[in-house]
């Protein structure tokens, strides 16, 4: 087999492994992207508590079981906040205000960091909690859609 | 389990989850956007910003230099006041909102109750009530340039609020989360009471009630005892050979009238329950003390031959820094202010332009009285003039409890408009059918202190900077000011009273009146005008080559009769260090480094008048053989201290041992008689009389124990006082000597708001100077001294250099803790070192390695 015959096979396969994928689990990624994209967009307004939101709208077009809607909202979330604190880190001495923070709280002196580290777990049950609540919401309103756990849970 | 269920369960824990964050806060305070995290990401200045309004007429180029003082280079005044305000908000924002909260009385509704008797203080004085007033009266001021300044206040305001607008609601500075607030929009209403708050920090003063207690227990003689009217011998005053002016300075005066007999047991009961309504505003006069250095120094004594000015104003030490500096310059006239402002406000109190140059301290003048008020049987109106029943003027101030109903509080008044003013004097409290009101000169609204600052930083030369002074209202400041004409002056101005209403300014018993309460219904003791400009002591370019002021007597009192002044200057240690210094320079000598050390100086002249007469005193007793150790330690430590000049540096002992000698000293002498006459506790004589006793009167009665039966003389209570002070040291410090260094007793704190968040504070730490040093650091925990130092260099002014002069303040220039700006001139401050003041004339000239950020304002 040649070379080329090689590479060719090799990219239809990945191609067909991506399709199969995208397939059987593209409402993960849809749901993923959905829930960064509203993330980014309600948090740039300032409105962090409309995270349980867009976990919830994910959660509602996905369907799927609850753990994999909390681990979506969660996931896309903490994403976002993470991307944050990581501009916030650029741009200003992010970790001396932990470190004030902390000494002022009297807890996490020396390990202060820990700070940002908890508000993006903050920040991930909003889209978590959002997303399991939207899914059975939608399971709600949509009961015959919904398959059972089992069947979401094998993505098939 | 059925969907509903568990829809039911998460939805339940997601509402839970989210009540937590909404009830604790926690969700807006960590929220990546509008959060606390804006602390950081707003604590460096934007390398470059762009900031576009349409109300601006023309282009704003601003570089913050690198301790992020803005230098502005503006097309018209109009666009500064703009730019002003955007920046100084963007720097201090919430400190100066805060502020408007306490001086409007606005605490309980963020704190509680526990605020409440705090904010009723600030209501009965009424700053947003006495802004008001002097905002309208600003409005319809005849002063030519008055139109213009308030459109200038207004373009101030619109600068602020820009910024508001642009931060809100998602990068306030996070003191607005946490307390859960947002800023309101400033006014010039905000401005105005701001310079009246200021007005009554600099000062209102409570000590006329004081020496009325103090009247009652000894008499009103005493008075000479604790702060004498007439000099004592060693003083040096403000201004030295006053000479009269030409006219005749005298006012409307209505006729002598009869005189009442005085009760000073009613006045002084009246006095003791008035100070018991003044224990939450007091005003830093009375807290700190005057404690503020300025002079200036003539061409003919300087290297260059051009002036030298210098000035350490000293008020209380905080952060964010009670100053904020800045810089313009007109690229079209070419005229440039540079100076400093209490931020909230547009107004360069201390600065220097192309021309001229001006620091302050106050004169600590008298411009308060407290009057007894004789009431109707109802209480309801109060006697004026003899014959006139007035009813008592009431205003009613609402204040919001942060969890408690409203509280309704009536402000009751009088007026003592004998002659020309008609503002209102608020009364303070009442008994048996008398009532005790204020009248402060800092009630009449006239706007002259707003148009006097404004004319003064536009000034150049002496002569209109002494026509702007002439309108100046409060508080009293001895204005200094130097130019690169070569004049040198000093101005102790404000609006004074006249208290002549019976065609004497003495009472009947020959005391000025306005040292005790007066009587405001009898019409003897009414204000009949201020004192005529003229009639102000000032100079001029003396024949002595320097001017100095550090709060001292304004003028030799014992010449200047024709109208009283005060009873109430500081001590006069730190202006006899001064002047002890320029007196001896040479022609020709003094240099800016000169300058810097005799700001930074640690001399205590009043420590080198007790000390020899303490070791003199010693030496009379024991001559020599003194059996007891400690004691015998502690002379050889004082001798060698003596001999090395009493400079209070905080790693040597003596200075422990001087400080708690002398205030010892004072409680020795004079507690006896205080005790025996119930007044432990009032005010104490002053060192100055201790040292006239000391030097001149050493057999004085009160040197007397009253509790022995023998009689004593000053060499036995120093004696007694020196055998007290090791007792209580060894108890305190240990019974190790040489660790009782001054640095150990001796601290200097700077908080942050009164140090509610410890952890954004300066911590204490050991410093040099006491009272008494021109490098002032007075009591044991300091938490008051030299504001900012400043020294203006005429000559650099003269030549247009760059650089002019030099000033440093403790703290910096940004309110946010997490700002490489919040704290960067401390250091300097500390170590008594300066930034220089960068004065460049063009924007071409600003030197590029100074631009660490870049904000244009564009319309």
């Amino acid at each position: 087999m040649s070379t080329t015959t090689k590479v060719t096979d090799f990219l239809k396969k990945l191609g067909e492994k991506a399709l199969a994928f995208l397939k059987y689990q593209h409402y993960y990624i849809v749901g993923f992207l959905f829930v960064v994209l509203l993330g980014v967009l309600f948090e740039l307004a300032g409105w962090w508590y409309l995270m349980l939101l867009a976990g919830g709208f994910a959660g509602f077009l996905m369907k799927k079981s609850a753990i994999s809607s909390f681990v979506i909202g969660f996931a896309g979330i903490a994403l976002v906040w993470f991307c944050f604190f990581v501009y916030f880190m650029i741009i200003g001495p992010l970790f001396e205000l932990t470190a004030l923070i902390a000494s002022i709280l009297g807890f996490l002196e020396g390990s202060s960091e820990v700070l940002v580290l908890i508000t993006i777990i903050i920040g991930g049950l909003l889209g978590g909690l959002g997303a399991i609540t939207g899914t059975y919401i939608a399971g709600l309103i949509y009961p015959t859609e919904t398959p059972s756990e089992k069947v979401q849970l094998k993505g098939k | 389990m059925n969907v509903k269920i568990k829809a039911g369960i998460s939805a339940g824990l997601t509402v839970l989850f989210l009540l937590s964050l909404v009830i604790t806060n926690y969700g807006s305070l960590l929220s990546p956007v509008g959060g606390i995290w804006n602390s950081s990401n707003q604590a460096n200045y934007p390398k470059y910003m762009e900031i576009q309004d349409s109300s601006l007429n023309g282009p704003v180029l601003t570089y913050r230099d690198n301790m992020g003082i803005p230098h502005m280079f503006v097309e018209s005044e109009r666009d500064f006041a703009f730019a002003i305000g955007y920046l100084q908000a963007q720097d201090r924002l919430f400190s100066f909102d805060i502020q408007r909260r306490f001086v409007k009385g606005q605490v309980a509704e963020l704190m509680g109750p526990a605020f409440l008797d705090s904010d009723k203080e600030y209501r009965l004085i009424g700053f947003e009530r006495l802004g008001r007033a002097m905002w309208a009266a600003l409005q319809v001021s005849t002063d030519p340039e008055a139109p213009k300044i308030v459109s200038l206040m207004e373009r101030f305001c619109d600068g602020i609020n820009r910024y508001i607008r642009d931060i809100s609601p998602n990068n306030l500075p996070m003191e607005y989360l946490y307390l859960g607030i947002t800023p309101e929009p400033w006014t010039p209403l905000d401005i105005c009471m701001l310079a009246k708050y200021m007005s009554y920090m600099l000062s209102f003063l409570p000590y006329d009630l004081t020496s009325t207690i103090l009247a009652d227990a000894f008499g009103k003689a005493f008075i000479n005892v604790v702060t004498p009217i007439e000099p004592f011998p060693f003083e040096t005053p403000v201004i030295p050979d006053f000479s009269t002016p030409n006219d005749t300075g005298e006012l409307l005066i209505k006729g002598p009238s009869e005189s009442g007999s005085e009760d000073l047991t009613l006045a002084s009961t009246l006095a003791n329950l008035t100070l018991g309504k003044m224990t939450h505003l007091k005003s830093w006069i009375e807290q700190y003390g005057g404690c503020s250095n300025n002079w200036v120094v003539n061409g003919s004594l300087t290297t260059t031959g051009y002036p030298i000015l210098c000035g350490d104003p000293h008020l209380p030490l905080m952060l964010p820094s009670i100053w904020w500096e800045f810089h313009y310059v007109n690229i079209h006239t070419g005229e440039s202010l540079y100076g400093v402002a209490f931020p909230g406000t547009p107004i360069c109190e201390i600065g220097m332009n192309n021309f001229i140059g001006w620091s302050a301290t106050i004169t600590a003048n008298d411009v308060n009285d407290f009057y007894i008020e004789k009431l109707s049987p109802d209480g309801s109106s109060y006697l004026f003039n003899k014959t006139q029943w007035r009813k008592i003027e009431q205003v009613t101030e609402v204040i919001k409890v942060k969890g408690a109903p409203d509280y309704l509080m009536t402000v009751n008044f009088t007026r003592h408009n004998y002659t020309g003013d008609n503002f209102q004097c608020p009364i303070y409290t009442s008994y048996k059918n008398h009532a005790v009101s204020v009248k402060w000169t800092g009630c009449d609204p006239d706007p002259g202190i707003i148009l006097a600052f404004y004319k003064m930083a536009h000034s150049a030369n002496i002569t209109q900077f002494r026509d702007a002074l002439k309108l100046y209202t409060c508080p009293g400041q001895n204005f200094v000011f130097g130019s690169v004409q070569g004049d040198i002056g000093m101005f102790p101005t404000a609006r004074y009273p006249v208290r002549n209403s019976t065609g004497s300014i003495k009472d009947n018993d020959g005391f000025f009146k306005g040292i005790f309460l007066l009587n405001g219904s009898n019409g003897e003791d009414e204000w009949t005008g201020y004192i005529p400009f003229e009639w102000i002591p000032q100079k001029i370019n003396p024949d002595q080559m320097y001017l100095a002021s550090a709060n001292q007597r304004t003028v030799n009192t014992t010449e200047y009769t024709k109208y009283y002044l005060s009873y109430t200057y500081d001590e006069g240690y730190r202006a006899r260090s001064i002047n002890r210094y320029l007196s001896a320079a040479e022609p020709h000598s003094i240099t800016v480094d000169d300058m810097q050390r005799l700001q930074a100086d640690t001399f205590d002249v009043a420590a080198s008048v007790f000390i020899p007469s303490l070791l003199e005193a010693v030496e009379t007793r024991y001559g020599g053989n003194i059996a007891d150790p400690w004691l015998k330690q502690t002379i050889e430590i004082l001798t060698d201290w003596n001999l090395s000049g009493t400079y209070m540096d905080r790693t040597k002992v003596a200075p422990t041992i001087w400080y708690k000698f002398i205030n010892l000293f004072i409680y020795e002498t004079f507690s006896d008689e205080y005790a025996d006459n119930g007044v432990l506790g009032q005010m104490f004589p002053l060192v100055p009389s201790l040292e006239d006793l000391i030097r001149y009167h050493p057999d004085s009665i009160w040197f007397n124990d009253t509790s022995t039966p023998q009689t004593e003389n000053a060499t036995d209570i120093m004696l007694i006082t020196l055998n007290t002070t090791i007792a209580v040291l060894r108890t305190s410090l240990g019974n190790d000597i040489t660790a009782w260094k001054w640095g150990r007793v001796h601290q200097m704190e700077i908080q942050y708001l009164e140090g509610v968040i410890p952890q954004f504070d300066i911590p204490k730490y050991p410093t040099d100077g006491d009272d008494w040093t021109i490098n002032v650091a007075a009591g044991y925990n300091v938490h008051a001294g030299p504001s900012m130092r400043m020294i203006i260099d005429f000559s650099h002014i003269a030549q247009n250099d760059t650089y002019i002069g030099f000033l440093s303040y403790p703290g910096g220039q940004s309110g946010n803790p997490l700002s490489p700006h919040y704290r960067d001139s401390f250091e300097l401050w500390k170590n008594c070192q300066y930034h220089t003041i960068l004065f460049p004339l063009t924007s071409e000239e600003y030197p590029s390695d100074y631009i660490e950020a870049t904000v244009v304002f564009k319309p």
